[in-house]
């Protein structure tokens, strides 16, 4: 029996992860796959911690909004460049065209 | 007859040097923009990018579309725009303190101040959307220079982290502590603003 209570112990010293390596781990699984290990620990620790688990939903909506920015839409273009601006890029480029 | 002028077609390549501020200016500019989160950076960027196009003119081969050229070019920009940025003195791991206890029984848990608040639905809503990204962008712009390249590379370019750490000139592991650090800080600069 105490042999038992010692092994348990010891599995979940092993299985227990702090906040700052659970975050860690949910920083990782945003770029990659966790291992085996890693990602039972992980859940483990989420189960009992409702920070880190907002902090991995919050996680996961960063990298969506992200994604979202990155993404350029041509037909709905947030920004213009001004007829001034445009004339004087082109300028520079008729310019070296000319010059060749 | 048919081959010389499918000969001449490749030969001229399909670009038109002439019209390209007005076909891809503004689209080139937004790319930039979205990501450095400057006008006048991305301005500089967009045009550098069609001097650059002009003199490597002759290497395009007509396989992708011309503004698919293009944006690969400006894409190298914006990456040594970055990498030139992060190639600063700034110490990787800046004066950023971590949100949890570094001693005692509760060695590694978060900081009572400190412990992620709830956003609610707000931030998640489509309503929402275009106020919570222009936070995000801000908070982005406001990470040390090496973390906020890092993590602009890997998370907008999609660089492998191989690559992104190539050019940051960081190690894996120093990669992963840049990583977590950045995310820690976003979450909390974006949670300021936000709530």
């Amino acid at each position: 029996m105490r042999v038992m209570k010692n092994m348990m112990g010891r599995m979940m010293t092993f299985l227990m992860l702090d906040c700052n390596k659970a975050t860690f781990l949910i920083a990782k699984k945003e770029i990659t796959h966790l291992t085996f290990i890693e990602n039972l620990k992980l859940k483990i620790h989420l189960l009992s911690c409702k920070y880190c688990q907002r902090f991995s939903d919050q996680s996961i909506l960063i990298t969506r909004q992200i994604t979202n920015i990155s993404m350029i839409d041509p037909n709905n273009l947030r920004l213009r460049l001004t007829p001034e601006q445009k004339e004087c890029m082109q300028k520079v480029i008729d310019n070296k065209l000319n010059a060749r | 007859m048919n081959n010389s002028s499918e000969i001449k077609s490749k030969e001229s390549g399909n670009l038109n040097p002439g019209l390209w501020v007005e076909n891809h200016g503004d689209y080139l500019y937004n790319y930039a923009y979205f990501r450095v989160n400057n006008k006048e950076v991305s301005e500089d960027i967009v045009q550098e990018t069609f001097i650059a196009a002009l003199k490597a003119k002759d290497s395009f081969r007509g396989e992708s579309s011309e503004l698919t050229w293009l944006l690969a070019i400006l894409k190298r920009k914006v990456i040594d725009y970055f990498r030139k940025l992060s190639s600063g003195k700034e110490r990787v791991i800046s004066d950023y303190t971590l949100p949890f206890r570094d001693e005692g029984i509760f060695d590694g848990h978060w900081l009572g101040d400190r412990l992620p608040k709830d956003w609610g639905s707000d931030a998640d809503s489509t309503l929402n959307q275009e106020e919570f990204q222009s936070i995000l962008q801000v908070c982005l712009s406001l990470l040390p220079p090496k973390w906020r390249s890092v993590f602009v590379m890997k998370f907008m370019e999609e660089l492998s982290s191989d690559e992104v750490c190539k050019e940051n000139e960081c190690t894996p592991s120093n990669f992963w502590v840049i990583i977590h650090r950045a995310r820690l800080k976003l979450r909390e600069c974006i949670e300021n603003k936000w709530l």
